[in-house]
């Protein structure tokens, strides 16, 4: 029989075997660390790779072209879960596209053997794939026209900069906060030196710590309900929120913010926020009609200690203990 | 880009794919010479009908704007390109196209595909235009004189208005005095007009004798009436004409209210002003505040029209000590924010900050001597009116009476037996459920339920 | 033969890296000790600024006062801001008069185009006396070793030379177009600037004759200086003169643009303070100059190489066809060169940005701008796919590279991995059904490459990547022989997995800590990938000592997907380069000058993305479409100079061995 036959059916029986009988036993409800999809998926290659080797199947690079693009592909779209946006499944399909393009073409043989079978097809010499390929062609495109003019009622998209730029100034209270050289004023203490005290209260500071839970008491009075009693986002009512609000833990929210910026959107919150980059859908009410300067600052002094973070600082001493380390 | 302008890059791309097509007719012409057994007529007719074709294309696209430049380019230039080439490569038919291409037109088709797709990338991203903000906005730094009155506003009305509601601001102003023409709803007189008002009050015969002479000094607040040179010098004007102007009587009705009371708005048959000094406590106004607000006052009847105010912008104030900042430093964290009691704080501090003082006399309580509001003598007072057959509240003791009184003031309002009528009802605020904490309800209460004339009287 | 072609690759690099580092010692040396001597400077003019004062306050008695004023940026020992004597007017507010329209595209894009295309004329023409300096250099140091060799150095160095004059004359062209466009469409904010930068304006002009006159010189010359080896050096000292000359110059030009991003040496109203060094030397002006040279030297690389592909897809014979397969490799080898240091020259600039204002940073970085990073992202994406396949390509046609083009695809996955890991934006465009399917904003898997962490390793890993390939690509066709190579292979590989250890290990180490001390851990993850370019070249290098041969590069042999590669990369080094000005221009948002002359043109909107990726698009092509023209001009002068070849020498230069 024809290698390169045996080779096609390989793959495409063994991708249909395992989709459909080994994928369910991958994916139980509990997780586990033999027992997840993307063990599944490393079997799947392994199996690839072995049977080709085992067979001493060789198929020709226009094959293993299409091989590696639908593995890819396979991966993106039923492997990696929960499944991703279609923005970022295009782009990654790209990537992967322009991958298997590169591994096509890494040497003028290997790109001539993928031609080779296209060529033959539009000269005429595969007849029958010619005439498969030109008629299907046709219908393809008619296909897709269909789908793109056949009219659907998506939800529009949600674009969204998480990290707004924020005004030089603020005025909060009737009172100018130049946004870059504004600091906590609560903040008393050299910092990280509390980070060890964690969760606990630190005996030695006093009064660092009194503001810390004076925050933690406005913090419970005003924000849990939200931001959640773990600091986390997941407050009572959360879930009705789009986007979901902020995660404080995530190493992406106040850990890589200045004191300030977490001001400026406290007090100002969603109605605050700039106009470029609308529509903002941020649901957080402007804090400075409910709180008072300091109760803000204490709030805020209160998200670092919980979290153990540090606030982003620029200019000298921020870069040097960094690079230090 | 405007809409009804061109869109430059496929104008640009439709004068390259005509002069392209120039190119191929010219190619096409110079195959049919050199080779045999070509029908020239005929491939030179195709080629220079397209060529034509595309000229007038990209004419037609100079006629359109930017949108139909767009959906005519993909929807038809394009097209029409790419079945040229298809002719191009029939007319070539196994003569070996690849050679027949020159690299110019292969690399120029290359560019051109990689930087369209990279401009349709951009155009796949979301789109936001993010125009400047409004001009106004981005003036930082000194005041103009706009802002200078809006401080003033705030001042006596308070940053928030919601509508329907009375707000008021730090000054407490419009507890009493109305600001409206018409709105003569007031314990105090109406502020409409004042700006008039003011050049003309000094000069009539009331004001220079009554309740003091000009020139004496008046008891409570120690300021010499209609001298604007002795008023004390952390208010006084800096520079400005010699005689008692307008802007002088606003400041002397401010810092000294008994010094001219208007008809039919006084007690002691109109020689004592109800009002309390406003530089003084629980108001304290800076000078720069009470600036703003003189300011607010010129200006308030002719909206976005400042010619009338007088009174000098912080910056270019001769007499401010503490420069521009002050009223930032002074006006910002406490008093603008809204007032809340935790608790925390000592009684007088609580109760000033409320602004009890102004209308109620409470023995302890220093200045606390209003005249607005009944005396807070509860010890005795509260069972008498739990008694009180009018009273319809829900208390049975001294200090769930207080409580009542604080959250619910309309609850009972309790007869001014000095003036024979209902002290006005309506006139204390109701919000004091949102100000205070329960800790500092239960403090207030236990400190007003202890009041009791002071011995001597 | 061996250790001679040995030489001549070693000087090859050692001359680039020479060649770069005195181009860098001036910024260097500035961050070096910058602060302090800057600080120190500032000290003295604070010093010298109070005796004027002084001495006038004594003299100046009845005459006016001169007043004085507060810089905007400039401060003293102790961090007050500096003062300066007032010796201009103050900024204007603009109005409508201030700007004049056509109708058919806003003023500010016809200013664009016109900006554009003149830096473009003007990068490729700064670039290409670098690379004539470089390469005739190399020509005059190998002329003894390998006369043939040194001949066609010198050559390509002459032919670089004469495209180039023509380009020059054009530059100057659209120079004139841009500086009447300017004039024309925006004559308020033209006259601030002439008013400020007056003596610029002229010193810099007069610079342009000096540099006409050496290049004239220099390449006319080129006949006569040929033969004496005197004046052959004197030849090439003219070349470094023209290069300082071309650089004061575009530091000259740098000084208006960096003046509008961040301003300096003026009050707040805009007012001159009378010291033009510090209106000329504000904060981005090093960094902005740096970048600029490095990025010439890439995008006159792109061109010089896309010149060279487009003359090899044309060549009739084959020796042409060799010629141009080596330029397309020099021209190669010098972009890449020049790629490979300047994240780090934009990582300094930022840095100076976010020092000059934070707000501006996170425009950059966060805000508005954000997206036009994600494109950055997506174009170095494509350098890299170029350079590589560039790369492979060019290694199938070394003889004995069969025994390491069967890596080539790992790489290419090491590649995509880290490429996709890249690409993965923070914030990802959904709709709201893919947002409840996700369960939040962030993807539990693909969530975490959002982060700069993630992206950091990749970005370091794809240079590791490529170096490796460059490694296996300069003796793919060398049989090692040295008695020690088993010990420096296994030097190499130590070297190259303990590097991608170390930036993975940091890369998830960062997950773990603050943002400010994160920002650190891309210091040591950039050592490491520094350190297998330098350590791994230099051992790969002298392990060919004595090496075997399996053959020559056949040159002249390039694929055709390798021509285009370079097509490739030349076009998207056109775009970025675009791009980047773009960004840098736009972030100034509504500001001719940042927060000292408001733009309150109509078209003082920042464009949205897709209208400005057209415009970089027209910008990339139609500059395009002038170098075939300037090219084709250029070669219509040229006498057909037969490529003729000593016999018994192997024209195509054994580059690689």
């Amino acid at each position: 029989m024809n290698k390169n036959l045996v080779s096609f059916l390989v793959f495409v029986v063994g991708l249909a075997v395992f989709h459909n009988a080994i994928f369910p036993i991958f994916t139980p409800k509990e997780v586990g660390w033999i027992l997840n999809r993307y063990v599944y998926f490393l079997l799947f290659v392994a199996y690839l790779i072995i049977t080709h080797l085992l067979l001493r199947l060789s198929p020709p690079v226009s094959l293993k072209g299409l091989f590696v693009w639908s593995v890819g592909f396979y991966f993106y779209d039923y492997v990696l879960y929960p499944h991703i946006p279609w923005t970022l499944f295009i782009t990654y399909m790209v990537m992967w596209s322009i991958g298997t393009f590169l591994y096509i073409s890494q040497d003028p043989e290997t790109f001539r053997e993928f031609r080779a079978p296209i060529v033959k097809t539009i000269i005429g010499e595969y007849k029958l794939a010619r005439i498969v390929v030109f008629t299907a062609l046709p219908i393809l495109v008619g296909f897709a026209t269909y789908n793109t003019i056949y009219p659907s009622f998506q939800e529009p998209v949600e674009l969204r900069t998480v990290h707004p730029a924020p005004p030089a100034t603020t005025k909060v209270h009737g009172k100018t906060y130049p946004l870059e050289s504004t600091n906590n004023p609560f903040r008393i203490d050299e910092q990280d030196n509390y980070k060890d005290s964690f969760p606990f209260l630190d005996a030695d500071k006093h009064e660092y710590m009194k503001y810390v839970t004076e925050g933690g008491t406005i913090f419970f009075q005003n924000c849990h309900y939200c931001h959640g009693d773990q600091l986390n986002g997941l407050g009572m009512f959360s879930h009705v929120f789009n986007p979901t609000p902020a995660n404080f833990i995530d190493p992406g929210t106040i850990a890589m913010l200045q004191e300030a910026f977490l001001f400026w959107r406290v007090s100002k919150g969603g109605p605050g926020l700039p106009n470029e980059s609308t529509p903002w859908s941020s649901a957080m009410p402007p804090w400075e009609e409910h709180l008072k300067t300091e109760e803000i600052w204490k709030v805020i002094l209160f998200e670092y200690w919980y979290t153990g973070w540090h606030p982003r600082t620029f200019g000298t001493e921020g870069s040097t203990s960094g690079g230090g380390e | 880009m405007l809409p009804e302008q061109h869109d430059i890059l496929f104008s640009f791309l439709s004068i390259m794919f005509a002069v392209f097509a120039l190119y191929v007719f010219g190619n096409v012409i110079q195959h049919c010479r050199e080779r045999e057994g070509i029908n020239s007529t005929l491939w030179g007719g195709i080629f220079g009908a397209m060529a034509i074709t595309c000229f007038l294309m990209t004419v037609h696209m100079f006629s359109l704007v930017q949108g139909d430049q767009l959906v005519f380019f993909f929807s038809t230039y394009l097209w029409t390109i790419l079945f040229m080439l298809l002719v191009w490569g029939v007319f070539f038919k196994s003569n070996k196209i690849e050679r027949q291409s020159a690299p110019i037109i292969r690399a120029f088709f290359f560019y051109t595909t990689i930087s369209v797709l990279l401009a349709g990338y951009t155009n796949w991203l979301p789109q936001q235009r993010s125009d400047p903000p409004p001009k106004e906005a981005a003036v930082v730094g000194d005041m103009t004189m706009e802002e200078f009155a809006e401080m003033g506003r705030v001042i006596i009305f308070g940053a928030k208005q919601v509508a329907g509601q009375k707000s008021i601001g730090k000054g407490q102003c419009p507890l009493c005095h109305t600001f409206d023409p018409g709105d003569h709803m007031g314990r105090c007189p109406n502020l409409f007009g004042v700006e008039k008002r003011s050049h003309d009050r000094v000069k009539e015969d009331r004001y220079a004798t009554s309740p003091v002479a000009v020139g004496e000094v008046e008891p409570a607040s120690g300021i010499v009436k209609g001298k604007h040179d002795e008023v004390p010098e952390e208010y006084r004007r800096a520079g400005g004409p010699d005689e008692f102007i307008g802007e002088d009587y606003l400041r002397e009705s401010l810092m000294c209210p008994t010094c001219y009371v208007v008809k039919g708005f006084g007690k002691a048959n109109d020689t004592k002003s109800p009002m309390p000094v406003i530089v003084k406590p629980p108001i304290s106004l800076s000078r720069v505040e009470v600036n703003a607000v003189v300011a607010y006052l010129q200006s308030k009847d002719t909206p976005g029209e400042f010619a009338s105010v007088t009174v000098p912008l912080p910056q270019d104030d001769a007499g401010n000590t503490g420069g521009a900042v002050v009223e930032e430093d002074s006006g910002g964290d406490e008093e603008e924010g809204p007032v809340f009691v935790t608790g925390n704080e000592d009684i007088q501090t609580m109760i000033n900050t409320l602004g009890c003082p102004l209308c109620h006399t409470i023995p302890g309580v220093e200045g606390a001597v209003g005249e607005l509001g009944p005396k807070l003598h509860e010890k005795i007072n509260a069972p008498e009116r739990i008694k009180d057959p009018n009273y319809k509240g829900k208390a049975t003791n001294t200090k769930e009476y207080v409580k009542e009184s604080i959250l619910c003031p309309g609850c009972y309002v309790v007869f001014n037996e000095e003036a024979g009528e209902s002290y006005p009802d309506g006139l204390m605020p109701t919000t004091f459920g949102e100000q205070l904490s329960v800790r500092a309800l239960d403090k207030l209460v236990d400190f007003i339920s202890q009041t009791e004339p002071p011995a001597g009287s | 033969m061996l250790g001679k072609n040995t030489r001549s690759i070693g000087t090859l690099s050692l001359g680039l890296v020479l060649a770069l580092a005195i181009y860098l010692i001036p910024g260097m040396t500035g961050i070096a000790d910058a602060k302090e001597a800057f600080a120190e400077q500032v000290f003295a003019e604070e010093a010298f600024a109070k005796e004027v004062q002084a001495e006038e306050a004594v003299e100046g008695e009845g005459e006016p006062e001169i007043e004085w004023s507060q810089d905007v940026f400039y401060k003293d020992w102790e961090g007050n801001p500096l003062k300066g004597p007032v010796s201009g007017y103050a900024a204007p507010e603009l109005g409508p008069e201030d700007y004049n329209t056509y109708e058919f595209a806003p003023s500010r894009i016809i200013l664009w185009v016109a900006n554009q295309q003149h830096l473009y004329f003007g990068s490729f023409v700064l670039a290409v006396p670098i690379f004539c300096m470089i390469i005739e250099f190399i020509g005059i140091r190998t002329r003894d070793d390998d006369p043939v060799m040194a001949d066609k150095y010198d050559r390509l160095a002459r032919d670089l030379m004469k495209v180039s004059l023509t380009a020059y004359s054009w530059t100057a062209i659209l120079g004139g177009i841009l500086l009447f466009t300017f004039i024309t469409l925006f004559p308020g904010f033209f006259k601030y600037m002439a008013g400020i930068f007056r003596p610029v304006m002229h010193v810099y002009a007069l610079m342009f004759l000096a540099e006409s006159g050496v290049l004239y010189v220099y390449y006319y010359g080129w006949d006569k200086m040929m033969d004496d080896k005197f004046l052959k050096w004197i030849h090439c000292s003219l070349s470094v003169l023209l290069n300082l000359i071309g650089t004061v110059l575009m530091y000259l030009a740098n000084s208006w643009a960096t003046f509008m991003q961040a301003p300096g040496g003026i009050d707040s109203e805009g007012r001159f303070l009378g010291n033009i060094w510090h209106v000329i030397h504000s904060t981005l002006w090093n960094p902005v100059g740096v970048h600029r040279i490095l990025g010439n030297i890439v995008f006159g690389g792109g061109i010089v190489g896309a010149y060279a592909a487009y003359h090899y897809l044309t060549a009739k014979n084959e020796e042409e066809k060799a010629h141009y397969d080596w330029v397309c490799y020099v021209a190669m080898f010098i972009a890449i060169f020049g790629l490979i240091p300047l994240p780090f020259a934009g990582y300094w600039l930022m840095k100076e940005v976010y020092a000059f204002r934070q707000q501006m940073g996170i425009t950059l970085m966060g805000g508005i701008m954000a997206w036009l990073f994600i494109i950055q992202a997506v174009m170095i994406g494509l350098l890299f796919f170029g350079a590589n396949s560039y790369l492979h390509n060019g290694m199938a046609r070394v003889k004995g590279s069969h025994r390491y083009m069967k890596y080539c695809k790992y790489m290419v996955l090491l590649l995509i991995c880290c490429f996709t890991m890249w690409m993965t934006p923070h914030t990802i465009v959904m709709t709201p059904a893919e947002l409840k399917e996700m369960g939040g904003a962030q993807h539990p898997v693909v969530g975490h490459f959002g982060v700069m962490s993630a992206k950091n390793t990749a970005v370091n890993l794809m240079i590791t990547c490529t170096v490796l390939c460059f490694l296996l690509y300069q003796r793919a066709n060398k049989k090692i022989t040295v008695p020690w190579a088993t010990v420096g292979n296994c030097w190499i590989t130590a070297i190259f997995i303990g590097a991608a250890a170390n930036i993975i290990f940091l890369g998830v180490y960062g997950y773990f800590l603050p943002a400010n001390q994160r920002v650190g851990l891309s210091v040591p993850q950039v050592t490491s990938t520094l350190t297998t370019l330098f350590a791994g070249t230099a051992i790969n290098i002298s392990m060919f000592k004595d090496s075997e041969s399996y053959g020559d590069i056949q040159w002249g042999t390039q694929s055709k997907v390798g021509t285009y590669a370079i097509f490739l990369l030349a076009i998207s080094f056109t775009w970025l380069m675009g791009l980047m000005g773009y960004i840098r221009s736009s972030v100034r948002l509504f500001w001719h000058v940042t927060e000292v002359v408001r733009d309150n043109s109509v078209d003082a909107y920042t464009l949205t993305i897709g209208e400005a990726g057209k415009m970089l698009t027209f910008n990339a092509l139609f500059v395009w479409v002038q170098f075939v023209v300037v090219f084709w001009v250029g070669s219509l002068t040229a006498k057909k100079i037969p490529a003729k070849a000593p016999e018994g020498v192997p024209v195509p230069a054994q580059q690689q061995q």
